[in-house]
């Protein structure tokens, strides 16, 4: 994986504040329940936001745990590359 | 489409923020079967088949999902526009604006043909306080949208969708004169007078129903289908005794407010 990712063009998504939690949909899929990301997940997509490196994303989300960047690089990374599997984020 | 009420609306502050239990579409009533069929080919499928009276013609179609916790509501026409439901669509569909929903840009009539959708919506039930603060609510909303042309924009729009009268309280309120368009207003008047009024529905019907017809549409009145009387009674127990009862109940109710009913519907009839 490399380059920044961002959203993907087709994906529509709503952040569920109070409960911590984001629903994303796929809209070339739409015979697919939307995904419900929550916890970290959640966090970990609203870090992609805009356009972001897979470093600026793993230091983010450490920031907002208060953790050490290396300590969760791999998970992070790991479920980046889940959800670029599904097509919900796309590598520029 | 056009995708009217709930957080569209909201989000042109045109209303105050709510929870909606649907999503409501406004469809252009020539594509409804496709679009329909589509639907279902996602697994969207028909809540309960209606088929009880109304007394303005049904305006949409409510699907559900059993992976979403929403309905979808399907409109193909909106009450109050009492013009044709194509002439209804394009005339919405030229004042077509997009909002963001959900980070994608939804299409949706803009503020103006918006406020006169709502406006009609709240006006629906009849005049209550909850209606006259929804309405002071949007008229103050719309204020900045109604300068320069926006004034006559709101009464060629009314004009066009023949919802000049069922919106007069709204216009009143806005201080906008228009005269009366020619559409029969009958059974607008009808509905608006009788919020929770359930037999007016069959009244209003039986009374066009050819004599042919009359005695199964009556036996359909006083039985409705199961799927209705469970929707309309989600308390009802399983069961035949469960329904028998929810029927007994549901015809109590129906032959009490019948002398209402008549009377409404003999008021506003006279009146037109």
């Amino acid at each position: 994986m490399s380059g920044a990712c961002r959203i993907g063009p087709e994906v529509a998504w709503v952040e569920d504040a109070e409960h911590d939690r984001v629903a994303v949909l796929d809209l070339d899929r739409l015979d697919q329940p939307a995904a419900v990301l929550t916890d970290t997940s959640a966090v970990i997509w609203l870090c992609v936001g805009g356009s972001s490196t897979d470093e600026e994303i793993v230091t983010q989300v450490a920031a907002a745990y208060e953790v050490n960047p290396d300590e969760i690089r791999e998970q992070v990374l790991a479920f980046l590359g889940d959800l670029e599997q599904r097509d919900l984020i796309v590598r520029t | 489409m056009l995708f009217i009420k709930g957080p569209v609306l909201t989000q042109q502050g045109l209303r105050e923020p709510h929870t909606s239990v649907d999503v409501d579409v406004l469809a252009e009533p020539a594509t409804m079967p496709r679009l329909l069929d589509a639907l279902a080919g996602l697994g969207w499928r028909v809540a309960v088949e209606p088929t009880s009276a109304l007394v303005l013609p049904l305006h949409s179609t409510t699907l559900r999902h059993e992976s979403w916790a929403c309905e979808l509501d399907v409109h193909d026409r909106f009450p109050g526009f009492l013009a044709e439901p194509t002439d209804v669509f394009e005339a919405l569909w030229d004042r077509r604006t997009t909002v963001e929903i959900a980070h994608r840009q939804v299409p949706c009539p803009d503020e103006v043909a918006h406020g006169t959708i709502a406006a009609l919506h709240w006006l629906r039930d009849g005049w209550t306080s909850a209606t006259q603060e929804k309405l002071n609510y949007l008229t103050f909303a719309l204020a900045p949208h109604l300068n320069g042309s926006g004034r006559a924009d709101l009464v060629e729009l009314a004009q066009k969708t023949g919802s000049v009268e069922p919106l007069r309280p709204f216009l009143d309120m806005l201080g906008i004169d228009v005269p009366a368009t020619g559409h029969d207003t009958t059974l607008w008047r009808i509905r608006t007078a009788s919020t929770g009024v359930k037999s007016v529905g069959w009244l209003v019907e039986l009374r066009q129903t050819p004599l042919r017809r009359l005695p199964a549409r009556l036996w359909h009145a006083l039985v409705l289908t199961e799927a209705e009387i469970r929707g309309e009674q989600p308390d009802t127990p399983p069961g035949a005794w469960g329904l028998f009862r929810a029927r007994v109940r549901r015809l109590r109710y129906g032959l009490r407010d019948l002398p209402r009913a008549a009377r409404i519907i003999w008021t506003e009839s006279r009146r037109s």
